[in-house]
């Protein structure tokens, strides 16, 4: 066999064509691929949206909340003196339980009284 | 009188502007498609001697393509898409290092007088060169590009395509003696 044998052979044939399956799968995936690229992309912006929204709802609560309120010390004395007339390994835990007990009930006492002395300012 | 324009009709044209595009990208490579899809084919099978791979080649190149390619910038369809899939064909090469050994026919008859013995031996001889030297076979023999065109068309000098075509056909006369 020479180079032109070889040639000719070549000649009688050609690589095979695509299949009709293929090409009309192409021709869809290409249709899918434009139909992706044009449909409007609303998650990042709803992602976007509702992360905003949380940190803003965040925000405002955290704004909102009162300043925690800060425990007056416990009076010393008073929980000493308790505890020696309660006696007993848990006497001291009792006695502060006690003490604190008390001074929240003078506290909202005295607050109820500072709320009267300012109404009563008012309706003079 | 004052013309406003309000935010959602500004979405709504953009939104127009970018379906119309991407119809405008999908006519093209579909006509793309149509006018040399199946050269394009019968290149990237007879580098990869693969239908399969050709195939995949092929998909990536149109998907790309669709992604990044407004008509204005391909000033030379043909050769844009022979590179693309010379450029994936050789990638995938790569990515695999060993070609795929495949029993199915890359060969089809144009001309009376073919035997199916004979395309088997001339198929088989195919398969067995370097996808460099079936490149350069391809494209001359099969796209009747000279030499110095398929030089271009590939980067190489004319010297190296030349080279590369007559050791295919040494190799492939070589192979088909006993049968020819």
């Amino acid at each position: 066999m020479h180079d032109d044998d070889v040639d000719g052979l070549l000649r009688k044939y050609r690589p095979a064509a695509p299949s009709r399956a293929f090409e009309e799968s192409l021709l869809q995936s290409l249709d899918r691929e434009i139909l992706g690229a044009t449909q409007p992309r609303t998650w990042p912006w709803a992602v976007a949206a509702a992360a905003l929204l949380t940190i803003t709802i965040g925000l405002h609560a955290v704004s909102r909340t009162p300043p925690a309120q800060v425990e007056p010390a416990l009076d010393a004395r008073r929980v000493q003196d308790l505890a020696d007339d309660i006696g007993g390994p848990h006497a001291r835990a009792m006695a502060e339980f006690i003490v604190r007990q008390e001074q929240r009930a003078n506290a909202e006492v005295e607050q109820g009284r500072a709320e009267d002395v300012a109404r009563e300012a008012v309706n003079r | 009188m004052i013309h406003t324009k309000t935010w959602d009709s500004r979405v709504s044209v953009s939104e127009e502007m970018r379906e119309d595009a991407a119809a405008d990208r999908r006519r093209f490579l579909a006509g793309v498609y149509r006018e040399s899809g199946a050269q394009l084919y019968r290149y990237a099978l007879m580098i990869l001697a693969h239908r399969g791979d050709a195939e995949d080649v092929l998909q990536q190149v149109f998907a790309a393509a669709l992604g990044k390619a407004p008509r204005r910038e391909i000033a030379d369809p043909a050769a844009y898409f022979r590179t693309a899939v010379r450029n994936a064909a050789y990638s995938l090469l790569r990515q695999r290092r060993t070609a795929r050994a495949a029993e199915e026919l890359i060969l089809e008859p144009v001309a009376g007088g073919c035997s199916p013995l004979e395309q088997a031996a001339l198929e088989q001889a195919l398969k067995a060169l370097p996808p460099e030297q079936r490149e350069v076979v391809h494209l001359h023999v099969y796209e009747g590009m000279t030499f110095q065109e398929v030089a271009n068309a590939t980067g190489e000098s004319i010297n190296t395509v030349s080279a590369r075509y007559r050791y295919a056909v040494d190799k492939m006369r070589r192979l088909l003696g006993p049968t020819g």
